[in-house]
């Protein structure tokens, strides 16, 4: 279970520094730089952005560059492999090596998003950008129920475990089934509860709750201005 | 405060979809300011009578009337609104991202504006001892944490009537004890609290009248000595007799009751009545 | 063997050890960035009259029936666990379940494609497992392609007198299958090879990801029969709560 590195991500968000800034802000930011790393296809660009994303992941939002290398490792070691796939599937080194670098870049951008921005803010810059609600709420709700599975799914399965659920591969394929069946009892259960406790706090069909507004600093956008001017620049000038 | 009881069943009965009837032929009134206990076996109802009086079930059978005025589904959400559950789960209450935007969330439902929304908030944040924990998010919290956001959660929505679902069930001692104070204020605000739960203790020295449920029919109503007095109603119901009861009964065979004296309900009244002897 | 030929076992074989001393390997999520702009918004393009069928299947639900909306939102939530499980392959490496087989059987494609979509985009902020940009190939390819014909053997199968158990267990596997196929051919349209063009990439892809996918098929399908016992076994009364009871 991944369970740490979900727990690992939201750590960082809660005490980022970025905590103050204002979440469409962050948003619309890591989604124009990704974009950016896609539409401008250059390796020079991709790799400064590999580069300034760390370092305002390390500056920015508090996190300790061994633990950025270690969250980066995961997807960064699949591209590469992928990279290697794509290399022998279409023998064009110069195109794998290019979409390596831009993948990374990519991954380096969201995972800036990842940990300046939390779950409910992203859904509320979405909100704004006039997604349907139902879906948004959908997601939300999956959300926080992510973290109740989980959370249940580990003690069921640490219980098992204690009475040899997992004692030999048969045995832990039975074991498998059944701590799956009783999560799905259990899960349907909380969402009922869920459900009454919502709407015993007067929920008519709208997830409502008290935002604080968050004012956009004017530093803010100079250092967005400025980053995307770089950006240019260096494909400009460096392909 | 003698307008009448703010909330009366006549009758009511509900069964959740295919299954045996969870609520039999209740009937009841509750009157403003009364702090009552409810008592009975897990799966006696209950948990349904707290959904059913707080609008979160649909009337099936019998009437329910809140100040006067008679339920329906058209107005259901006046029970919502004025009856609040604190459920024995906090953890299945806990939807919000942070603890603000937690208790935030009956007041937004309410359609009330920010300004409201907000003051209501820190009232109850402050009521509630919560400050700081403002912006944490609620999966970060503690038991006895979580469980004072979830009766924040309900303050904010300035209900009537309170209803608590085993509140101690999951508490250490530190934080029952908080639990008592709070109730105690709650009474002095002139609220009517409901509380259903297993200690028998607790219900003895606490309430002014015990409801009784088995097999979802309402067995007993009445003062908690009455209740607990009654040996067959006890046996049937497995209840057991309060601690503070039992040495009351001593101490009236062997008279050391005063004249005019009633039994102690609480460990503070029988120390005074033992010194002072 | 022909020059070609050899490279193409080369490449399978070089694949399965790399894989092999890989410390994942992912159920064909493309990872992010890696397809070019214009193909990220085609695929997205692609998925969205699927994602609304479903939108509007689920609306149309939540208006008679409100309470569903924590249903629905659990029955996400509990695909994203079931995917987010390891499970040792053949390699030895570790991969996962991609969930949706099962999803498809349980509630149908039309629920699954949208909380599929909810669920690769929380794998990616919280798994670091695919992408945004790459959202919508990887939702065609995983929510909708997969699951359809998934459900569609699954119905065939018990309209023809299948066993349930072997019904499910070719359902989950095949639509792992025409997963991995379709993710190969998105994958060959946007690095077409030199000589044989978007046909000769997309056998290529095929060919690489064959070793760990076609196992990887059969153990989807083998532990989503297993889950199906379990929820048989546990759950009945809540899986008729969600209107597929009948259904197994």
């Amino acid at each position: 279970m991944h369970r740490e590195h979900t727990i690992y991500m939201e750590r960082y968000v809660y005490a980022s520094g970025m905590r103050q800034v204002n979440g469409d802000l962050k948003t619309g930011f890591c989604l124009i730089v990704l974009i950016l790393d896609l539409a401008l296809d250059s390796p020079a660009v991709s790799a400064f952005i590999v580069g300034t994303m760390f370092a305002m992941a390390v500056g920015l939002c508090g996190v300790k560059p061994k633990d950025y290398i270690r969250m980066m490792g995961i997807p960064a070691v699949f591209i590469i492999f992928s990279g290697i796939a794509l290399l022998f599937a279409s023998q064009d080194g110069r195109r794998a090596a290019e979409v390596t670098l831009r993948a990374l870049g990519a991954v380096s951008a969201f995972y800036f998003l990842i940990l300046s921005t939390t779950v409910s803010e992203l859904l509320m810059t979405l909100q704004k950008c006039h997604m349907p609600r139902l879906f948004l709420e959908l997601t939300y709700l999956i959300y926080r129920f992510i973290f109740v599975l989980t959370d249940v799914w580990n003690r069921i399965d640490i219980a098992a475990g204690a009475r040899l659920g997992y004692v030999d591969y048969r045995t832990s394929l039975r074991t498998f089934g059944a701590v799956a069946g009783n999560l799905f009892v259990l899960s349907m259960k909380r969402a009922d509860a869920c459900y009454d406790a919502m709407v015993s706090r007067c929920y008519t069909g709208e997830l409502r709750f008290l935002e604080e507004e968050k004012k956009c600093r004017p530093r803010e956008w100079a250092g967005i201005l400025l980053y995307v001017g770089s950006l240019i620049l260096v494909r400009r000038f460096l392909g | 405060m003698n307008e009448g009881p703010v909330l009366c069943l006549r009758d009511v009965s509900f069964a959740y979809h295919g299954r045996e009837p969870a609520l039999s032929h209740i009937s009841v009134d509750i009157c403003r300011g009364e702090r009552i206990a409810i008592l009975g076996e897990n799966g006696a109802g209950k948990s349904t009578f707290f959904l059913y009086i707080n609008g979160v079930l649909k009337r099936q059978a019998g009437r329910i009337y809140y100040e006067g005025a008679e339920i329906t589904d058209k107005n259901i959400h006046m029970l919502r609104k004025k009856v609040g559950i604190i459920f024995q789960d906090a953890d299945s209450q806990m939807i919000a991202p942070s603890v603000r935007a937690e208790i935030s969330f009956g007041p937004m439902n309410l359609k009330l504006d920010r300004q409201e929304v907000r003051k209501r908030v820190e009232n109850a944040i402050s009521f509630m001892n919560l400050e700081g924990f403002e912006d944490r998010p609620p999966h970060c919290l503690s038991g006895g944490e979580k469980k004072r956001v979830s009766i924040a959660d309900i303050i904010a929505m300035e209900p009537e009537i309170y209803l608590f679902d085993e509140p101690t069930a999951s508490l250490d001692g530190k934080h029952a004890e908080q639990l008592e104070r709070i109730l105690a204020l709650l009474h002095e605000q002139g609220k009517t609290l409901i509380v259903s739960t297993h200690d028998i203790d607790f219900a003895y020295r606490w309430a002014d009248r015990v409801l009784v449920f088995r097999e979802g029919i309402l067995a007993a109503d009445g003062t908690p000595f009455a209740i607990f007095s009654g040996e067959k109603l006890c046996r049937e119901v497995g209840l057991k007799c309060p601690t503070l009861l039992r040495i009351g009964k001593i101490l009236e065979e062997k008279g050391l009751l005063k004249e005019n004296g009633r039994a102690p309900r609480t460990v503070e009244e029988l120390e005074t009545l033992l010194r002072g002897e | 063997m022909k020059k070609r030929e050899r490279k193409i076992v080369l490449t399978a074989a070089v694949m399965a050890v790399m894989f092999g001393i890989s410390p994942r390997v992912n159920a064909m999520h493309i990872m992010e960035g890696y397809l070019p702009a214009t193909h990220c918004i085609a695929w997205g393009i692609l998925s969205v009259p699927f994602l609304l069928a479903g939108f509007f299947s689920i609306k149309r639900r939540l208006q008679t029936d409100r309470r569903s909306i924590t249903l629905l939102a659990m029955a996400g939530a509990y695909i994203f666990v079931i995917s987010s499980l390891k499970i040792p392959s053949v390699t030895g490496s570790c991969s996962h379940m991609t969930g949706t087989g099962l999803g498809a059987v349980l509630f149908g494609p039309a629920v699954v494609s949208v909380l599929g979509i909810i669920v690769l985009i929380f794998q990616a902020i919280l798994l670091a497992h695919g992408g945004l940009t790459t959202l919508g190939a990887n939702t065609f390819s995983m929510t909708i392609a997969g699951p359809v014909l998934a459900w569609a053997i699954y119905r065939l199968g018990r309209k023809f007198g299948i066993s349930k158990r072997i019904s499910v267990f070719l359902s989950a596997a095949l639509g792992d299958l025409f997963t991995y196929c379709m993710t190969s051919c998105q994958l060959a349209l946007a690095f077409p090879s030199r000589e044989g063009g978007v046909a000769l990439s997309a056998l290529k892809f095929l060919g690489v990801f064959a070793p760990t996918q076609l196992p990887l098929a059969v153990i989807e399908g083998v532990l989503t029969v297993i889950i199906l016992i379990g929820l048989e076994t546990y759950a009945q009364p809540e899986l008729s709560t969600l209107g597929r009871g009948e259904n197994l």
